[in-house]
């Protein structure tokens, strides 16, 4: 059916309704119907979430341990390519890959008939890399396609890479997992198959299979392809703690006259004591939907609608592991202010909202709705939709997920105290990054 | 009255439809208003579905800017009685989303509430329609917004790769800036005034389509049609006139000294919705371009190794003018190699076909539409496009009878017939190299792309 608008999208590219919906579905479909089951062995490398959809999809996670910035996703182009490249595959046998500071993913769906190939294909990543050298020197050239793609216009990008090597100084997570222009040029496919053999063993591995498909079936196709389930996960794979480095506040400027301006404020701050995981995720977007209303409590009254400081803005929260939360606010300025002057007022609402904490009405009122955060746990399908984006969302972090008892149980769990205490630290200065981008008679 | 004009057991359209699934039927409220309702048994929400027709974007005396400053400014600045602040908040507590949206040929309305708040719901909707606040200083702040949004879209260059397609295709024609937001002092000349005007002509109580989705009876989806529409007033004359748009093929380099990247794009005509196919569309475009086994992606990564990516698509200039477009970024010194395979690729595509079964192609398509009915903001929107295309009410519920009737025939004569030669796209690359392209006419701004 028909698409279009008015200059808000200014090019065709965002107008591609249908076909990205598509798109998108093919990624999406084994996340949207399935089911987690609460069968996996607690040692065991491999999830099954039973689903009812046409197809199944197996996703193959390793960690991504220390290494020179852009090495692991240049890892991970030559795997794919060493594993899927040149060979024949159904059309409806859909791949990917994709590395990120704490782990690197291929996935390959298909049909529950083809699971055993399916596997096999997806387990060749772990082979030993022997694609062309010619070919994994032109790959170098298409990392750099992909950074133009990513970084190269795109100043958001560009800046989130500096504030990360700032707020997550010391931690692996800081390398920049694209890498630079020159950190691309440096790489080698020595680097390449060294790096490889290292990580790219299935007993570090972690696989989740996500279909219409029974953990028996899985079991017995990793079998009838010579990796049982105990060849996965036996090293234990374990979350990547961080480390704060010392409390400190850094301006990144990227001046662009063409810009829209606008300010990016992140804080990674302590906690005084380790929390459950999850349960801190919860917390923290509980605070984070609070944060982002016109309630007392809230930023949207002092920097929005009471006062006109931002013309909009948006706020995220979450965990980085059981002791450290970041802090993300965006904000576009209202006609008049600098982008000092907005970011010093997000600082003075903080610690206004920290030292009164959050009004008990606004907390009920923000819990309520945060009913809707939670899957209809009476409605199957949509409570399997939800654990299994969960999973995914987990085992990619190289975090054990919880089974659905589990999760339940933490709507009962959800305290003001929690939150106000997570507000309480995000009003500590903690390290802190912000940046301005915009003409830069904007700034100050 | 409630005046059942047609009323079809859906279980007869959809196949496989259980007892209890969707059904629709065209309706008309107590205050005399036509609209379909499809009733999805078990549906939590009420989606309402509206199209206004507009012909703003092809008058020459009036700022482009205005519609989409208006639903803007609609959205965010209040109603009598609803101020900003308060009513995000009440809306959000009542569990409701309120969106508007502009096209060339139509304003797009969607409200989606649980019932149980459809009074409370249809009172703040109702007031942002019939009488928005307008205030000066949310109408500055929108209007300075949206403004820095398209200075900065404007400086990025596959936005101005497409805008001298714009150019090339429309010229002097107001739809051009309706579509590109360009003409110099757009912003600055926009007036409060301006979006007011904007307002009273197109919110009216003569919307060209409703739908109303849910699980609900005709007397409360009547009811809440003639609560969203109450006091609005009536239409004027709206003359919405075809474009002249030139497809004529061109080959276009937009030379930027300081860009850090080179792209390239293809352009070409495509028959518009209304005349069908699109799942033979939809499915030669997955072919071409869609994923690591596309046409696109085997000649420009894989053989070629120029690019990470090449995007393709579809896209609607007005209901009438539909294209479809190729684009991506390439390596620089292989721009002329990269145009001339993709080139290749395509035509030979377009002989050959798409490989491998059918049956494959349809896969994600019978899964994505099996269950939408379930989903009102996604059937309601199929339901109303389809509506103003031309095609009988009710087109929505029998989706998967239009996939399964594409075939390997149908797709290979849809190739032939609705995708045009690569010699008649046509193709813009922005490159730091004005030399890059033998032959191409080269320019250093979109607009110069109309003497091209």
């Amino acid at each position: 059916m028909y698409f279009g608008r008015l200059g808000g999208g200014f090019s065709e590219l965002s107008s591609t309704f249908k076909a990205a919906v598509f798109v998108a579905a093919f990624a999406a479909v084994a996340v949207t119907y399935s089911t987690w089951q609460e069968q996996a062995k607690a040692s065991s490398g491999v999830i099954v979430a039973e689903t009812q959809a046409s197809d199944v999809t197996a996703y193959l996670v390793w960690p991504n341990p220390p290494a020179a910035p852009g090495l692991a996703h240049y890892v991970e182009h030559l795997a794919w390519a060493n594993a899927m490249g040149g060979q024949e595959r159904r059309l409806d046998n859909h791949s990917n890959a994709w590395t990120s500071g704490y782990a690197i993913g291929y996935w390959l769906s298909g049909r529950p008939d083809d699971l055993p190939d399916v596997l096999q294909q997806l387990l060749n990543t772990a082979q030993p890399l022997t694609v062309d050298p010619i070919f994994a020197g032109g790959e170098r050239d298409v990392l750099m396609r992909e950074y133009d793609f990513r970084l190269g216009n795109n100043i958001d990008m560009q800046a989130a890479e500096r504030m990360d090597a700032f707020l997550y100084e010391g931690n692996q997570i800081a390398t920049s997992v694209i890498g630079s222009r020159d950190d691309i040029t440096a790489l080698t496919y020595d680097d390449a198959r060294a790096f490889h053999a290292k990580t790219h063993t299935l007993d570090a591995a972690t696989l989740v299979v996500v279909g219409d498909v029974s953990r028996r079936q899985v079991s017995r196709a990793l079998r009838n392809i010579g990796h049982p389930e105990d060849d996965f996960g036996t090293a234990g794979v374990t979350p990547v703690p961080f480390s704060l480095a010392v409390p400190e506040t850094a301006y990144f400027r990227f001046p662009k006259e063409n810009a829209a301006p606008r300010v990016q404020f992140r804080r990674v701050v302590p906690l005084d004591a380790p929390m459950d995981f999850d349960l801190l995720e919860v917390h923290a977007i509980l605070l984070r939907n609070i944060l982002d209303a016109n309630v007392p409590g809230g930023l949207a009254g002092p920097l929005r609608f009471d006062a006109a400081f931002a013309r909009s803005f948006q706020v995220s929260i979450w965990p980085l592991d059981e002791q450290h939360v970041e802090l993300f606010v965006t904000a576009e300025p209202d006609r008049g202010v600098t982008l000092k002057a907005l970011s010093d007022e997000i600082e003075n609402v903080l610690q206004t909202i920290a030292a009164d904490g959050i009004p008990i009405g606004s907390y009920r009122r923000l819990k309520d709705r945060f009913e809707g955060f939670w899957p209809n746990w009476t409605d199957e399908g949509d409570t399997q939709s939800w654990m299994a984006d969960y999973t995914l969302e987990r085992v990619s972090s190289l975090r054990r997920p919880l089974p659905p008892t589990s999760v339940r149980g933490m709507q009962g769990q959800i305290s003001a105290e929690v939150v106000n205490m997570l507000m309480d630290a995000l009003g500590a200065q903690g390290r802190t990054a912000i940046t301005f981008i915009g003409p830069e008679r904007t700034f100050e | 009255m409630i005046r059942i004009v047609i009323a079809l057991a859906v279980s007869l359209l959809v196949a496989g439809c259980q007892e209890d699934g969707p059904s629709f039927s065209t309706q008309t409220t107590e205050g005399e208003m036509d609209y379909t309702l499809i009733q999805s048994p078990g549906s939590d929400y009420i989606s309402i579905q509206v199209a206004w027709p507009t012909d703003w974007a092809g008058r020459a005396d009036v700022n482009q800017a205005a519609p989409r400053t208006a639903i803007d400014l609609m959205l965010a600045g209040g109603a009598t009685g609803f101020p900003p602040g308060e009513v995000v908040e009440l809306f959000a507590d009542l569990d409701a989303e309120a969106y508007l949206d502009v096209t060339v040929d139509h304003v797009l309305g969607q409200l989606t509430f649980p019932p149980e708040h459809l009074y409370q719901v249809l009172e703040v909707a109702n007031a942002h329609l019939a009488s928005p606040t307008f205030d000066e200083s949310w109408f500055a702040r929108v209007r300075d917004g949206f403004e820095q949004n398209v200075v900065e879209s404007r400086a990025q260059d596959q936005f101005l790769a497409f805008e001298a397609v714009r150019w090339a295709v429309f010229g002097e024609q107001p739809i051009r800036n309706a579509l590109s937001m360009d003409e110099p002092g757009l912003f600055e000349n926009l007036k409060l005034e301006d979006v007011r005007q904007w307002h009273a002509e197109f919110i009216t109580n003569a919307p060209q389509t409703v739908v109303v989705v849910g699980d609900t009876d005709a007397e409360t989806a009547g009811t809440a049609v003639d609560l969203l529409f109450a006091s609005l007033p009536d239409p004027g004359d709206i003359a919405p006139a075809p474009f002249a748009a030139d497809f004529t093929p061109l080959r276009i380099l937009l030379h930027r000294p300081d860009a850090q990247a080179t792209t390239l794009g293809f352009v070409g005509q495509v028959p518009p919705t209304r005349m069908g196919q699109e799942f033979e569309d939809l499915m030669l475009l997955d072919a071409l371009g869609q994923g690591d086994q596309s046409v696109l992606f085997n000649a420009v990564r894989t053989e070629l190794r120029a690019s990470y990516g090449f995007s393709v698509g579809f896209a609607n200039y007005s209901r009438e003018d539909r294209i479809f477009y190729m684009t991506g970024e390439v390596e620089g010194s292989k721009l002329a190699d990269a145009e001339r395979v993709i080139r290749e690729a395509y035509d030979a595509f377009r002989a050959d076909g798409p490989s491998g079964s059918v049956a494959d192609r349809k896969v994600p398509y019978n899964e994505y539409f099996s269950d939408i009915w379930e989903y009102v903001v996604d059937q309601g929107q199929m339901e109303i496009q389809s509506v103003l295309d031309g095609y009988p009410v009710g087109r929505s519920l029998d989706i998967l009878g239009e996939v399964e009737s594409v075939s390997a025939d149908t797709l290979a004569e849809r190739l032939t017939t609705a995708f045009p030669p690569a010699s008649d796209l046509i193709m813009v690359a922005v490159s730091p190299d004005a030399d890059a392209l033998p032959g191409a006419c080269v320019i250093t701004a979109p607009q110069e792309a109309m003497d091209c």
